[in-house]
């Protein structure tokens, strides 16, 4: 450990100074351990030369960073000219990397979490939904969920799966509270089910006409067939969460297999 | 599937005389173990790949759409992390001393956590992951073991990348806090590949 470089460290660091004395510190600072380090190299360790930037200014001006580079990113992945060493390095670790550093209170690790899997969260919820409307809030709500039980989380590297089940416990929580003021045929449409094949037919990609198929199955019969195959629920985890019986999941599944199939056998 | 929502009856469909219903379990569970009842039938392998490919295509179609939606992350991302920010939880206090017996001064675990994460991805090739500190930081002198994972890029040489971040926590610690780091471990879990090169 004795061919220690010297850090190009700007570093705020977090010094909570209760009865702070402003006065110019020794040169010294505080006795510090001797190991490691060379005196020489650190030349900025004068305690009076520290900022006394709290825990939160080092959060903001990461996330500042983040949108920066997301910024950068939307204009077409321009090469970064600012003065950061290199680009973010977190754009390029995995999933598993990213929730361990949230973990531990990384809030730009869980930034770039967001901003991964965000979008998918987004879409999913709608779909189980029925509607966009509240996907937002529940994507955020369930981030912000995820985050506060990120220390449950046994597997980082499947946290995505892991956040895919919190977000369709967020929707369910949302179809509950709809379900208590409304009418559920006020907010749960007819299936459009008038659509010819032909229509599918057209759809340039197979993607296209998954997508329509999804759209034209009745909600509730797509709210089992996603919960079941997107966020991996069992019949019984389905049957408890929307309140129906484990026979009436099993059965909404099978007709929405049996359509869904049957919209998809073109592209067999 | 055209009876009426909600009805418990299942649609008692049959392909080469096995339900569906038991086509799609032995589907879920990775066609493990073999049927040769099921494999031996050329309709119930047709079945079998519809239904895979369908299964596939309901969560491939999501993330297609999901790449496609214009970018609206902004709004609802600006506001988790505004409601995160509220929640930081500090850990524990490393005190740092001071002459002067009035000057109470200490760092977070949390703080600490950040610079040793920032040291690591200012060096190429790495970035890093978990910190740990083991030892009673708050108590003045007391050995402390750093522990860190990281992620090494592709090609790296991992024994002359983790030699330079041991080093670099070690510098960083030294200078910012009065932590007494008797070791830094260094565990490599993980390898990435970079998405770009940097210019």
């Amino acid at each position: 450990m004795s061919d220690v470089t010297v850090v190009q460290a700007t570093i705020r660091i977090s010094l909570r100074a209760t009865r702070f004395a402003a006065n110019p510190s020794p040169a010294q600072g505080p006795s510090r351990p001797s190991r490691g380090a060379s005196p020489s190299t650190r030349p900025h360790s004068r305690s009076g030369q520290r900022d006394g930037a709290a825990d939160e200014e080092v959060v903001v001006t990461e996330s500042r960073r983040v949108a920066a580079i997301a910024a950068r990113e939307r204009e077409g992945g321009a090469a970064i000219t600012t003065d950061d060493p290199r680009p973010d390095p977190l754009l390029d670790a995995s999933d598993a990397t990213l929730a361990a550093r949230a973990r531990d209170g990384d809030i730009h690790a869980y930034e770039v979490i967001a901003r991964r899997h965000g979008p998918l969260m987004r879409v999913y919820a709608g779909r189980l939904l029925g509607a966009d409307a509240d996907s937002d809030d529940v994507v955020q709500d369930a981030f912000l969920t995820a985050w506060r039980r990120l220390a449950d989380l046994e597997n980082p590297a499947q946290i995505r799966n892991w956040l895919m089940r919190i977000v369709s416990s967020k929707s369910i929580d949302r179809l509950r509270a709809r379900r208590e003021h409304d009418d559920i045929d006020a907010w749960d449409p007819p299936a459009r089910r008038s659509q010819t094949p032909d229509r599918v037919v057209e759809a340039r990609l197979q993607m296209d006409a998954m997508w329509s198929a999804l759209e034209r199955l009745p909600l509730d019969q797509r709210r089992c067939w996603l919960l079941r195959e997107t966020a991996g629920y069992s019949y019984s985890e389905i049957a408890e969460a929307l309140g129906m019986s484990v026979s009436t999941v099993r059965g909404r599944i099978a007709r929405a297999r049996a359509f869904l199939i049957t919209e998809m056998e073109a592209w067999r | 599937m055209t009876s009426d929502d909600g009805s418990d009856a299942l649609p008692d469909e049959t392909v080469d005389g096995f339900s569906v219903e038991r086509l799609s379990d032995y589907l879920d569970s990775g066609r493990t173990p073999r049927d040769p009842g099921i494999e031996g039938s050329a309709a119930c392998r047709l079945y079998l790949h519809s239904l895979a490919q369908v299964h596939e295509l309901s969560r491939a179609s999501l993330e297609d759409e999901a790449a496609r939606e214009p970018d609206r992350d902004g709004a609802w991302i600006g506001g988790l992390l505004e409601s995160i920010k509220k929640e930081i939880v500090g850990g524990r206090r490393i005190p740092i001393g001071h002459p002067d017996a009035d000057v109470d001064l200490g760092i977070t675990e949390a703080a600490a956590r950040g610079l040793v994460r920032r040291t690591g991805d200012a060096q190429s090739g790495v970035v890093l992951g978990a910190t740990t500190f083991v030892g009673d930081v708050t108590a003045p002198g007391e050995p402390i073991t750093v522990e860190v994972t990281a992620a090494a890029r592709y090609g790296e040489d991992l024994a002359r990348l983790s030699d330079e971040l041991r080093a670099r926590i070690v510098e960083t610690l030294a200078r910012h806090t009065e932590l007494n780091v008797v070791a830094v471990d260094v565990t490599i879990d993980d390898v990435y590949l970079p998405r770009r090169e940097a210019p």
